[in-house]
């Protein structure tokens, strides 16, 4: 058999069984708009734990992470470092929100925002903005879908085929089970995943240069710089370190699917619990740096800087183990990908569609609409992956940088009292406002510092000011009624 | 305004009663009357944010001290190294801030509901 048909067999195999496992899940749920978006609030610890995992470590991960130690070096360890820290930071918010989700039947974000700050048109806010960020990180996963087909496939199947595949497999599958199934597929990715890194960053510097001891002495002989800040780049040093891994940790909390994915949990000590031993998971990241430090020794002058970790593993392993990691890494783009999907369908329609067009749909029909979303947002993300895959990438670029300027309004909500509505909407336009002018007008890292932090600083300080400042809007008794008559049907 | 000086300061809402019926159409209906005293929105504690402290000092503010290639332990560089240390030194921080949260829970908890019995 040819290696190519090998290959491609073992990544069907992956993928089809991915897909039946998510189908699956369904079974013995009846699919409302709870079940299908937060799984009942009914998730252990081990659900839990496979939930979060999946979506932190998504095809960028697998990917772009290898690539920047690759192409940068020292500065790819604030992904680590951001990672550990996310869950420090997540320990301390995520029960709290867990626990005014059960109180108030929360589903997402927004909710959140609805619920704290009575803020229809704060709430569809962060919906919007939500989904506007999503959809791009959505379209990175396809597009990192394609290359690992492509690539493990020895360019027998091309991206687009591959892409369109994945997008009807995966809209399939949230379409019929909902969160559950993330959860469940997460299980198969998890496995192959730890064993596909843990291969390739055990074996490939053990073929090249006898272990990775060595090969970390042959880069620090030949090329020390690499292996610390600013390593390759010019402004990528320790303050912009300190800064990026301040914004990301923040700020990963409060992406939408992860702050959705945390009223999954049965309680609110499966989430804290949850954040404690997560951290551990990262260390799979470190088998990624090593592949790509391998690579820039092994194979320098790759055009495609993402390609790095694919073609050093085509270069070292037999076919069947090309077809697994393929596998691996098409549903590290699957599973992130599925519950980005799901966020950004329920944001749409329960968040942004029904309190501003259709305030008397019910929640039946929410959960109708938002399934019929996952398929349009999915073709959508899949369109602009296949024609247009540049213009997408500079909101992506915002998008990390601009989620986390939910994040005052989400902390501050949970333990400041004084902190209003106008407070919080007045610091997120100024923080999104000012992400977007300087990442537009590439003044990002600025004076050394990340942008999104400086914009981040902006916004808590607005935030303050505002609330303190400006008097608190009493909430007049008509106005609730309606509000309350708004949200009902 | 400061979290730190108002650490152990509860922070109570006026919210309604958990929704029993299982109906989630009900977000945005408020109770305006008296607040809920079974719901109070409780700050970490002094502790187990000062646990939580530690792996930002080790891994994020004090980058100058240990991003260096040298000395290489277990054959990884000294930066990788350290931060690959902090992945299980991170859990052993948060479990100890998990433990008092958790015992700080429990205890206040049963104080809740002596007060509710009396």
């Amino acid at each position: 058999m040819k290696p190519s048909t090998i290959a491609l067999t073992v990544i069907f195999f992956i993928v089809a069984l991915g897909s039946a496992i998510g189908f699956y899940s369904r079974k013995h749920h009846r699919m409302n708009l709870e079940q299908w978006t937060v799984g009942d609030r009914g998730f252990g610890t081990l659900l839990i734990w496979l939930l979060m995992a999946g979506e932190i470590y998504t095809a960028y991960s697998f990917l772009g992470v290898s690539g920047w130690a690759y192409s940068r070096g020292g500065p790819v360890l604030y992904v680590l470092a951001y990672m550990i820290l996310g869950q420090v930071v997540a320990f301390f918010i995520l029960p709290p929100i867990w626990e005014l989700g059960r109180q108030h039947g929360l589903q997402t974000l927004p909710d959140f925002f609805l619920m704290r700050y009575r803020g229809k048109y704060l709430a569809a806010f962060t919906a919007a903005v939500g989904v506007v960020f999503i959809v791009p990180y959505l379209q990175i996963q396809l597009i990192g879908l394609g290359i690992i087909v492509k690539a493990a496939s020895f360019d027998g199947i091309e991206r687009t085929p591959a892409m369109a595949i994945a997008v009807v497999l995966l809209a399939g599958f949230v379409f019929a089970s909902g969160i559950r199934a993330v959860a469940w597929v997460s299980v198969l990715k998890d496995l192959l995943m730890i064993l596909a890194v843990a291969a390739i960053g055990l074996w490939a510097p053990h073929i090249y240069f006898g272990g990775i001891g060595r090969m970390f002495a042959a880069l620090a002989r030949t090329k020390p710089d690499h292996l610390t800040m600013p390593g390759a780049t010019k402004n990528l040093g320790h303050a912009w370190f300190i800064s990026s891994v301040l914004l990301s940790s923040l700020g990963a909390a409060v992406w939408p699917h992860s702050f959705g994915a945390n009223f999954t949990a049965k309680s609110a000590d499966t989430v804290r619990r949850n954040a404690v031993i997560l951290p551990l998971y990262t260390i799979s990241l470190v088998f990624i740096f090593i592949a790509g430090f391998t690579a820039f020794l092994v194979v320098p002058g790759l055009g495609d800087v993402d390609l790095s970790m694919l073609t050093i593993v085509r270069k070292a392993f037999p076919a069947w183990m090309l077809g697994l990691i393929g596998g691996a890494g098409a549903l590290t783009a699957m599973v992130p990908a599925a519950i980005l999907l799901l966020t950004a369908s329920t944001l749409f329609v329960k968040n942004l569609f029904r309190p501003i067009f259709a305030p008397t749909m019910t929640d039946d029909k929410v959960a109708r609409l938002a399934r019929i979303m996952v398929v349009a947002l999915g073709l959508v993300s899949l369109y602009f992956a296949v024609y247009n895959a540049t213009t997408l990438v500079g909101l992506l670029l915002l998008g990390y940088a601009g989620v986390a300027q939910f994040f005052p309004g989400v902390v501050l909500g949970l333990f400041w009292k004084r902190v209003s509505m106008a407070g919080v909407f007045s610091g997120m336009i100024a923080g999104i406002a000012s992400t977007a002018f300087l990442v537009f007008t590439k003044r990002d890292p600025y004076l050394g510092l990340n942008a999104g932090f400086i914009a981040l600083c902006a916004n808590f300080a607005i935030t303050a000011l505002v609330s303190l400042f400006a008097p608190v809007p009493v909430v007049t008794l008509t106005e609730a009624v309606s509000l309350s008559a708004s949200q009902d049907s | 305004m400061n979290i730190l000086t108002q650490a152990n300061g509860g922070l109570e809402w006026v919210t309604r009663p958990p929704c029993n019926n299982g109906s989630l159409s009900s977000i945005g209906r408020y109770s305006f009357g008296r607040p809920d005293k079974s719901f109070r929105m409780k700050r970490p504690s002094f502790p187990a944010m000062f646990l939580g402290l530690i792996p930002f000092l080790a891994i994020c503010f004090s980058v100058s001290a240990w991003d260096r290639v040298y000395p290489m332990v277990l054959g990884l560089p000294f930066n990788l190294f350290w931060l690959l240390s902090w992945t299980v030194l991170t859990p052993i921080c948060m479990f100890g801030a998990y433990c008092v949260e958790t015992a700080r829970d429990a205890k206040s908890t049963s104080i809740h509901d002596e007060e509710r019995q009396r």
